[in-house]
């Protein structure tokens, strides 16, 4: 059974997502008694409620065939009411908002999906189709009969058919896909060939008795169903809460650190002797290719320009962040240990436009990892039309470097002192709305936005 | 007649109080605030930072050292550079601006901007290091992609020792070098120089 949602589920020693948890640990979990196994057009689908602590209904549904595997949770906020639900994935990442319409198919995107996700802006994604059956589990959208269910003679009697889209994780490996969007696609009429069949399963019984609510895992079942950006924890997204979290990058910035990918690259460079090479290290972060049944964030490293301490951002337009070191090398000189004009520019140029046309321009971001602190770019900007050329850079290096070579000619390379010129390069010279510096801990991954008052001081603003 | 000799006397008198207008006006204007180099803090509107000392005229000239089977030369010039980066708030500087040529062990030019106007050389000076004689410049390429670095001069024994810091950090597709192999790379990382 546990292969059926084994990709993901590694054991980790923070156990707040889902993911964290190894097969077993997740099966504790579940209520058993009343899951759904379904093996049918070489698929084999598994529908399982959650056991939570909280009064809403989740349920874990796993799809595996053709040597692929992924699971994503359905929440229910009101268990009564089958007709509006959040799936996520199992490392707490929203995909989609799912509202069903009378006629038993998901309706079009909702105006909270204003900015929707690389998979309903991407019509070349992949997407699975999900087919629920009524609850007496004889009828459904995908044999054709969704209407002679007998829920339609009586709408209070049993659960309808369903039939709606999970976009970019079909075929997938079962942490969902790579942006952290809301609202779906709204093109589910029709019967698309393929797809998944389930059936409904009710609400999950308590916990175990061995379990108490400080064991619970807090996207998976927890009382409140910790929904990426419900900030009234009532389980549901209304449109403020929806738009404010979709340009709210400290929620980005706590998503992303609950990526086990995510975290691992960086473990993988944010070490003393990586900060002691003659050369930077990183990763670029990159969207899935298209019709490849890979539904992951990718993280191919940044190679280092042969003879040159630089990296090279890899090619292609799929580039929306990228993660990598600055060095303690200096030749005798003073490393700055925070973003550089060039690391800008490639954020800009490079990631934020990358972003822009083929996902959530909000999904753009830089990260450097240094001895002195790790920090992150955001966007939160409109559009990604920004006009830098040649000598845009090379006047923005002119700014940069005379200010910094101020702090280096007065002996005051203290790391406030390089963050305050580096605010001050993106309010005096860069000045475009929107680009937004966040200080990150090391392992906790917490962050607090940096700005300048009106004195120039920096403040720092925890992330909630 | 006496009309015209008050007419005469009057237009005397304002072209006396237009003259000196005009004298304080000028002596104002030439009067624009001058520092010592060493200052490295923000300065009024029009200020001159100055080698009042002449510290920078031991490094004027050509210097030349031998890298990696090139040779490299350094041309260092004093200029009063118009530092204008910082929005409404213009001053000068005396720095030294940098240009060089780089051969191969043939002769044949791999690099040479030695004719680049003193106000855009690819080498800018930034000043001394407080208390030292270490002198940092700063290079940005624009011809590589806007490749840049720190350069740390020290001045000893008629010679100059020379450490190149990369900074440029990261290179992506739309620089024309970006399949390169070797990355160009004008600048040697640590050389001796030699003043010719």
């Amino acid at each position: 059974m546990g292969s059926l949602f084994v990709t993901g589920l590694k054991s980790n020693s923070s156990k707040n997502v889902a993911s964290a948890l190894t097969a077993e640990e997740l099966v504790e979990r579940l209520d058993l008694e009343k899951a759904h196994l379904n093996s049918n057009n070489g698929k084999e689908v598994f529908h399982v409620p959650v056991r939570t602590f909280g009064s809403y209904k989740r349920s874990l549904l796993s799809i595996s065939g053709n040597g692929n595997s992924m699971a994503v949770l359905l929440t229910y906020p009101n268990p009564e009411d089958q007709r509006l639900f959040y799936i996520t994935d199992l490392n707490g990442n929203l995909l989609k908002e799912v509202k069903i319409g009378d006629d038993g198919k998901e309706l079009p995107a909702s105006p909270t999906s204003k900015k929707s996700s690389i998979a309903g802006k991407s019509d070349d994604l992949c997407e699975e189709v999900v087919y629920e059956t009524c609850s007496s589990g004889q009828h459904s959208f995908e044999t054709g009969n969704a209407y002679q269910c007998e829920f339609w003679h009586n709408l209070q009697g049993g659960t309808p058919p369903k039939l709606f889209k999970i976009n970019g994780i079909c075929g997938g490996t079962g942490s969902g896909g790579g942006g952290t969007p809301i609202g779906g696609d709204g093109s589910s009429g029709g019967h698309p060939a393929g797809g998944s069949s389930t059936s409904p399963v009710g609400g999950g019984g308590p916990p175990k008795y061995d379990f108490t609510s400080a064991d619970c895992v807090q996207n998976l079942d927890c009382e409140n169903c910790n929904i990426p950006g419900d900030t009234n924890n009532d389980c549901k997204l209304s449109y403020d809460e929806a738009i404010a979290f979709n340009d709210n990058p400290c929620a980005k910035i706590g998503i992303r650190f609950n990526e086990t990918k995510f975290k691992e690259k960086i473990a993988a460079i944010d070490k003393p002797e990586v900060f002691n090479y003659d050369h930077e290290m990183g990763y670029a972060a990159g969207y899935p290719p298209p019709n490849t049944g890979i539904t992951e964030t990718q993280y191919p490293p940044m190679e280092n320009t042969l003879g040159t301490h630089n990296v090279t951002l890899p090619p292609g337009n799929q580039y929306f962040g990228f993660i990598h070191t600055h060095n303690n090398e200096s030749n005798g000189g003073y490393p700055v240990k925070i973003f550089s004009p060039g690391d800008l520019a490639t954020f800009l140029t490079s990631c934020v436009a990358n972003a822009d046309a083929h996902g959530n321009i909000t999904d753009a971001y830089a990260m450097v990892i240094t001895s002195e602190g790790n920090y992150m770019l955001q966007f939160t900007g409109q559009s990604s039309g920004f006009g830098i050329g040649p000598n845009t850079k090379k006047f923005w290096l002119s700014w940069y470097e005379r200010e910094i070579g101020n702090l280096i000619l007065e002996n005051e390379m203290t790391q406030p002192n390089i963050e305050k010129v580096f605010l001050r390069f993106l309010k005096e010279k860069i000045k475009i709305d929107g680009v937004e510096l966040y200080q990150v801990e090391k392992i906790t991954g917490k962050a607090k936005k940096l700005s300048l008052d009106q004195n120039n001081n920096v403040i720092p603003i925890p992330c909630p | 007649m006496l009309f015209q000799f008050l007419v005469l006397k009057l237009n005397k008198k304002i072209m006396k109080k237009i003259l000196t207008i005009l004298t304080l006006h000028f002596i104002l204007l030439s009067c624009a605030q001058i520092y010592p180099l060493n200052t490295n803090t923000d300065v009024p509107n029009g200020a001159y930072i100055k080698d009042l000392n002449n510290e920078l005229i031991p490094y004027e000239g050509t210097w030349k050292g031998t890298w990696d089977n090139k040779t490299f030369f350094l041309s260092l010039n004093k200029v009063k550079k118009n530092m204008d980066h910082k929005d409404n708030n213009p001053y000068y500087k005396d720095i030294l601006a940098g240009r060089f040529k780089v051969l191969d062990s043939s002769g044949n030019i791999l690099y040479d901007n030695t004719s680049l106007p003193d106000q855009d050389t690819k080498i800018e000076g930034l000043g001394f290091i407080k208390n030292t004689t270490k002198y940092i410049l700063f290079y940005v390429d624009s011809d590589i992609c806007n490749i840049s670095g720190r350069i740390y001069l020290t001045f000893t024994n008629s010679m100059l020792d020379w450490k190149f810091m990369d900074t440029t950090d990261i290179i992506d597709s739309s620089c024309q070098y970006y399949n390169s192999n070797p990355f160009p790379q004008p600048l040697p990382k640590s050389i001796i120089l030699t003043k010719q």
